[in-house]
């Protein structure tokens, strides 16, 4: 196998330490793209609040992937977060156009089963979800978290955790599924 | 289909799980989308699943996204902070800078005020149509005699009406006295500024008076006879000081009367000097006396003037010795020679062949 190259060198190091759960190469990695990024999401009409906030979503597509393990390391980081800035940048563009569409142009609602006021209503649950997981103190936060966000293993969470073994993280994480339904049905049930 | 699998699955909380997580093979996968197709129950539960996933995925990226940038922020501060402090710093120092530039200048003021000043502006002063000295001096070290200088001389120099003036030799006893110099300083070195100035005025008085009796004086040669004599008597001011302690003005309004009077008050002061006490006691050279040419801008209001031909000396006392500054609207020359003690309250510079005696109030050593 050929040799990797320096910046590939250089990316693996950040990328394990993103592996062994520190988030700190993603401060290095904000300061390394933020120029790259800039300069997309300026020239297309945003402003340096739009920067942060698509470098961070960037950043945080790549460690999803990480932690998934569905990342491939095959270009280098700043490519990868480049065009993954770029995809949030022009979804958030295409947003704001469906909703305040210029004079004259003709918003046609994209085919789906569900209707608009049905997405609002699953938005809406969505959002009482992240309410309540704001509520739900430790360690249903982490095992939910891990277990649904990271998508690790009864085995891998009983290891990071401190669990005696997966089973008993397996009925944890049934208490707390459950107790996020509760605090979940109670958020809506107050709005309503 | 009545199978295991397809009878409300989504009531296992595993399999509900693992399938919005999209971990069953493709296999069971269909199998389990083929039920949601006909159980509205399950099809709700899928749905409430993939809610609480959507809202937890959601949560965990706020979160991840809330510690960035707080990270972020942090270490902004931390960058400001850092800049902050250094502000802060070269604040201070350039304070610090201030306050003593601030002290050392008025150090430097308060030192100046605090010694006594004497402008010698006498020589300035003296009667209508004589020149001053021209002392043009700087910081130089205090060395030892120097060998007179030979091609110059001072009238030459300082006087364009003097250097126009060829019939009087005076180059001639510049040499003269240089050779007296160097006779005298062969047995007393102590003695041979005095012997070879005294002996240059005497040659530069003959030389005046033999030209002044044997031509008929017209005002013009008056006048340059005047300005000639001007420099005699700057000489002769010296040696006044040697005995006197203070400067005095030479008359000249008599030409040949104060060229007389001058002969035979130097022959008298040469001769005195030599058995006196004075000349008894060796010459030293001053280490703490310091010769500097000054700006003319520095002079009082009432001292400053347009004559290029005026000179000021100032005296003050410092912490480094006593220093004396000269001041004139025209630089030639920055070139002073010697300072030496005579006594212990009066020193000499000396100016190329001339010395100039200065009387220091309180002595060399004392509070002036």
């Amino acid at each position: 196998m050929q040799t990797p190259l320096f910046f590939l060198n250089e990316d693996s190091k950040l990328l394990d330490t993103l592996r062994n759960g520190n988030d700190s190469a993603l401060e290095e990695l904000f300061y390394k793209n933020r120029r790259s990024i800039a300069s997309l999401v300026i020239r297309n009409h945003g402003t340096d609040d739009d920067v942060e906030d698509v470098l961070q979503e960037s950043l945080i597509v790549l460690w999803e992937r990480i932690r998934k393990g569905t990342f491939e390391h095959q270009a280098k980081l700043s490519t990868f977060i480049y065009a993954t800035a770029k995809n949030i940048w022009l979804r958030r563009l295409a947003r704001q156009r469906r909703e305040f569409p210029a004079a004259g142009e003709i918003f046609e609602i994209p085919d789906g089963n569900s209707s608009p006021f049905e997405e609002m209503e699953e938005n809406e649950r969505i959002l009482a979800v992240e309410q309540a997981m704001e509520e739900i103190g430790n360690p249903c936060k982490d095992i939910l978290l891990l277990y649904y966000w990271e998508e690790e293993s009864m085995e891998e969470i009983a290891v990071k955790l401190g669990f005696a073994n997966a089973d008993t993280v397996k009925s944890k994480k049934y208490q707390c599924k459950k107790a996020l339904e509760k605090l979940v049905k109670k958020a809506l049930g107050g709005a309503q | 289909m009545n199978n295991g699998l397809s009878q409300h699955w989504t009531r296992d909380e595993e399999k509900l799980a693992a399938f919005v997580l999209n971990k069953i093979d493709e296999k069971e996968m269909s199998v389990l989308a083929a039920h949601l197709d006909t159980c509205d129950e399950c099809r709700k539960r899928v749905q409430e699943e993939r809610e609480i996933l959507a809202g937890i995925r959601r949560f965990g990226r706020s979160e991840i996204k809330r510690k960035l940038k707080l990270r972020l922020r942090r270490d902004q501060k931390r960058r400001f902070e850092w800049i902050n402090a250094a502000s802060i710093a070269a604040a201070i120092v350039i304070m610090l800078g201030g306050v003593f530039a601030t002290r050392w200048f008025f150090d430097i003021k308060q030192e100046k005020t605090k010694t006594r000043e004497i402008i010698l502006s006498e020589q300035k002063e003296t009667e209508p149509g004589k020149r001053s000295l021209w002392i043009i001096g700087r910081v130089i070290e205090v060395k030892d005699i120097l060998e007179p200088r030979t091609d110059v001389t001072l009238a030459e120099e300082i006087s364009p009406e003097v250097n126009a003036r060829k019939d009087i030799p005076l180059s001639e006893a510049v040499s003269k006295g240089k050779k007296e110099s160097d006779k005298m300083d062969a047995s007393s070195p102590a003695a041979s500024y005095e012997y070879m100035a005294a002996d240059e005025h005497k040659a530069q008085d003959s030389e005046q008076e033999k030209s002044l009796a044997s031509t008929p004086v017209s005002s013009e040669l008056q006048k340059e006879s005047r300005a000639l004599s001007v420099e005699k008597s700057v000489i002769r001011v010296g040696y006044d000081s040697l005995v006197k302690g203070s400067v005095k003005p030479a008359a000249s309004k008599e030409y040949p009367v104060s060229i007389a009077e001058a002969k035979s008050k130097q022959q008298e002061i040469v001769a005195k000097k030599r058995k006196s006490e004075f000349t008894a006691r060796r010459r030293q050279p001053v280490k703490n006396i310091i010769v500097r040419r000054g700006n003319m801008k520095d002079l009082p209001a009432s001292m400053s003037s347009e004559d290029v031909t005026a000179i000021h000396t100032r005296m003050e006392r410092t912490a480094k010795g006593i220093m004396l500054t000269f001041y004139s609207n025209s630089i030639k020359d920055t070139t002073a020679t010697n300072v030496e003690a005579i006594t212990q309250d009066s020193i000499i510079v000396t100016f190329r062949k001339k010395q100039i005696v200065y009387y220091i109030p309180g002595g060399l050593s004392g509070g002036m």
